[in-house]
């Protein structure tokens, strides 16, 4: 084979990856019925699979993917970040245009101590995962790559198409193509999440980090790739550089993506070599080489990033130590937001928590687009796990597909039976407002869309009927909020089951007053 | 618009005809037989595409009102995501029939929607209309808001315009499949709420004065023919149903010409008077169609 294949390989790779990554989100829609592992893309992490089990302290085994990438570094090293994982390709693809759109890039050489970031994040998210905070998810890059398709991207396709099929609708000769997208492609309801802007703007900064390095988050931010630096530190497939060709003209070092090539160009930092094959070709003697054996290049002592100081690796735990009970402690200190409603399937707050991954999955899937990233509605730590916004999208009283794609199971699949006694929150009426309440007017609108059986919702009265609503029914799936014609917030809200969030053990609203689940 | 003008006319005339009717009623002699103004066909028995074609049959045949060539809408009810047997919707089986017929009395396209008050996907797939209708050789689509037409109403009481889903108004003939339903506000749900499945407005707001919106809207858009599902019929807890319980069958379905006569006959299946539905109630006192049993010529078809 020649070594320029070599290059091509990876590249075909790293498309295919990214390419079955952004197809698969995308896929993720109702009904779910194509035989795809919907869910797979956030259980190849092996860092979410740490944190998530240590800060719910249960083997999740649906993490079982995860163990492939394990194998795969132990064998081949990082393999996985350069030919693998979708934000490497994402960010090699915004490297390459960095490069052609700023010429000068700074040169590659670098102060190695910033690659203890990574793995001091590392060891702060152990840590807070330990302390059932886990926040992996945040920067882990098969958490951040689903969230961001699924609460940015695919919106803003779908927004796009939206609008444009709309003009295309005042082009007669088009007006068929149009409607055809339209039944097919665009959901019926079309929304931007409140937090798309950030997400969105998280990723864009990554890339741009390219600005300052090519894979600049993989070398200094990725905690996963810090965890995969540790497992693959070892492995017997490497880079060899045979010396005798070697002239030590550092054309493999300046082409090197991850700066793992130190030295002259022999020697290389197996932690950081993320095997792209680029110094194959680089190398005009045909020095370089990838293979298993003993002849490995030796370790590159410049960029050896594993090998923290003792003193970061204290300061690190111990502030980690301190801050993660306090914020643990803070979060729950602050005042509830009684609008807070989880997805149904959802364990504990506690344990939910602890599970959630982050991943956006179920906020993808969510077939009126309801749910919705959290910001600090569920505390600091609460940031981007999901919540239902009635307003914008009900709970569909028999739909189950975000219970389907939860990786971490932090939502439990709900058969359509369980559905039905899903509690999630409870509908309280505001009688200053509600039309036949306030204004005695006939409406019953939130009465007519009560989907439980009998309805959770009553109209009563003599003359004119005035809603009330029958707490002992309610299941929270808040459409009677949603449908509710009262101009701005409307005349009925749901509130969150308070007991989910802040009442450990308490009574209250919620599945424990009803008996539970299953129940 | 062809459509509209000419239902239009053809209500004036038969609201003229009742209310010269009723007038002379007031001043007929006691135990004269007042004159007919609409035919109900009842069907009963589970054959629903030869119950249906016998019912046509009564009133003129079907190619009365469809004409070769013509574009014609069945519009069910798939308001909600239940599935048939729940009786939240219409019954496949009566949607699957009617599109047969209609292309059977040579309508060169038959088209099924509704515009549905949850998620339009699950509760086309749900109800199994999608299937049934497309099986049938029906052109299954969404009603896209976005594609709404504002039609007016001049003679509106409580609403003086309403946008419609544009499509709408370019068929020739507009079959109207309601399910029969209990109903909070509107006593039950028939053929009149139905219509109000092609609306692409907010629809909540017309939940105010709801009974005299939905007589001010049935003038404008006035179905060719109203075909009341009482197969199963939803007797508590409407319009979303949710138990089998609340479910009775009755496989009887009605066929007329008349919507007001057939949500007026409708509400015998439930046992209640016709004033008992207050949009019966609201037709009759504004003379649109026949409210009265009384006024329609009955007939039974079994099969």
């Amino acid at each position: 084979m020649p070594l320029g294949a070599w290059k091509w390989l990876r590249r075909s790779s790293q498309f295919a990856f990214l390419v079955a990554a952004c197809a698969l989100v995308v896929a993720t829609t109702y009904p779910l019925e194509r035989d795809l592992p919907y869910d797979v893309i956030p259980r190849f992490s092996p860092l979410l699979a740490v944190t998530a089990a240590a800060a719910s302290r249960a083997i999740i085994a649906a993490f079982w993917p995860a163990l492939i990438v394990v194998g795969l570094t132990l064998l081949f090293g990082r393999a996985f970040c350069g030919w693998v994982c979708p934000v490497g390709t994402a960010l090699d693809a915004g490297d390459f245009l960095i490069g052609k759109l700023f010429r000068k890039r700074k040169r590659e050489g670098e102060t190695v101590r910033h690659r203890r970031w990574r793995v001091l994040l590392l060891i702060a998210l152990v840590v807070f995962a330990a302390f059932g905070i886990p926040l992996a998810g945040w920067f882990d890059p098969l958490s951040l790559f689903p969230r961001t398709l699924a609460a940015s991207v695919v919106p803003y396709a779908a927004l796009a198409l939206d609008k444009t099929t709309l003009l295309l609708y005042k082009v007669p000769p088009l007006e068929g193509a149009a409607f055809a997208i339209r039944q097919r492609v665009v959901p019926e309801n079309v929304t931007l999440f409140s937090g798309h802007a950030l997400i969105a703007a998280a990723f864009v900064g990554l890339v741009l980090l390219g600005l300052i390095r090519r894979r600049f988050y993989c070398r200094y931010v990725c905690p996963t790739g810090a965890l995969l630096a540790f497992v693959g530190w070892a492995s017997p497939f490497g880079r060899r550089v045979a010396a005798q060709e070697c002239t030590e003209c550092k054309r493999c070092r300046n082409v090197c993506r991850t700066g793992a090539i130190g030295g002259c160009g022999e020697t290389t930092a197996q932690a950081e070599c993320n095997l792209c094959m680029d110094c194959l070709t680089a190398c005009r003697t045909q020095a370089v080489s990838f293979g298993f054996g003993r002849e490995r290049a030796p370790e590159n002592p410049t960029t050896w990033a594993p090998a923290i100081k003792r003193r970061d690796f204290l300061v690190t735990a111990g502030a980690s130590l301190a801050a993660a009970p306090t914020l643990f402690a803070a979060d729950r200190g602050v005042t509830p937001d009684l609008f807070l409603i989880r997805p149904p399937g959802a364990r504990e707050e506690d344990e939910f928590l602890a599970r959630c991954i982050r991943c956006g999955e179920c906020i993808r899937v969510c077939l009126t687009q309801g749910l919705a990233p959290v910001h600090f509605e569920a505390g600091l730590t609460g940031l981007w796990t999901p919540r239902l916004v009635p307003r914008v999208g009900y709970c569909e009283y028999l739909c189950t597909l975000c219970t389907q794609v939860c990786p971490s199971d932090a939502l439990e699949q709900l058969s359509e039976e369980q559905k039905k006694k899903e509690v999630i929150g409870l509908a309280v009426i505001d009688r200053t407002r509600c039309l036949p309440w306030a204004k005695n007017e006939d409406c019953n609108v939130c009465e007519e869309m009560c989907p439980t059986a009998p309805k959770a919702i009553e109209l009563r009265g003599r003359g004119r009927l005035k809603p009330h609503v029958l707490a002992e029914l309610c299941v929270g799936c808040g459409i009677c909020e949603y449908a509710c014609p009262v101009e701005g917030p409307a005349a009925i809200r749901v509130v969150g089951d308070p007991t989910r969030v802040y009442a450990a053990g308490g009574g209250g609203l919620g599945r424990r007053y009803r008996g539970g689940r299953a129940g | 618009m062809r459509i509209s003008r000419r239902e239009f006319f053809r209500n004036l005339g038969i609201a003229a005809g009742a209310a010269v009717l009723v007038g002379r009623e007031a001043l007929a002699a006691e135990g004269v037989a007042p004159a007919k103004t609409a035919n109900v066909i009842v069907c009963k028995g589970t054959n629903y595409k030869a119950l249906l074609a016998r019912a046509f049959a009564k009133i003129g045949g079907l190619k009365k009102f469809v004409a070769s060539g013509d574009r014609v809408l069945v519009k069910p009810n798939i308001a909600w995501d239940r599935k048939p047997e729940y009786a939240a919707t219409t019954n496949p089986l009566v949607v699957a029939a009617l599109v047969e017929l209609c292309y059977g009395a040579g309508a060169r396209e038959v088209k099924v929607y509704d515009n549905p008050c949850v998620n339009c996907r699950r509760s086309y797939a749900s109800s199994g209309i999608a299937d049934a209708a497309r099986d049938a050789g029906a052109k299954v689509s969404y009603v896209d808001t976005a594609l709404g037409k504002t039609v007016k109403i001049p003679r509106g009481v409580a609403v003086k315009s309403a946008k419609i889903y544009a499509d709408v108004l370019a068929n020739d003939v507009i079959v109207n499949v309601p399910i029969a339903k209990d109903h909070s506000l509107t006593g039950l749900t028939l053929g009149m709420k139905n219509l109000m499945g092609i609306l692409v407005e907010n629809r909540g707001r017309w939940h105010q004065q709801i009974n005299k919106k939905l007589v001010d809207l049935a003038q404008v858009i006035t179905p060719t023919l109203t075909v009341i599902d009482a197969t199963r019929i939803l007797t508590a807890n409407g319009p979303t149903g949710g138990d089998l319980r609340y479910v009775k069958r009755l496989d009887k379905i009605i066929v007329t010409e008349d919507v007001t006569a057939a949500d007026a006959y409708a509400a015998t299946l439930f046992g209640l008077e016709p004033t008992d539905v207050g949009v019966v109630k609201e037709a009759r006192r504004r003379g649109f169609g026949t409210a009265d049993l009384a006024r329609m010529a009955v007939s039974t078809v079994e099969v």
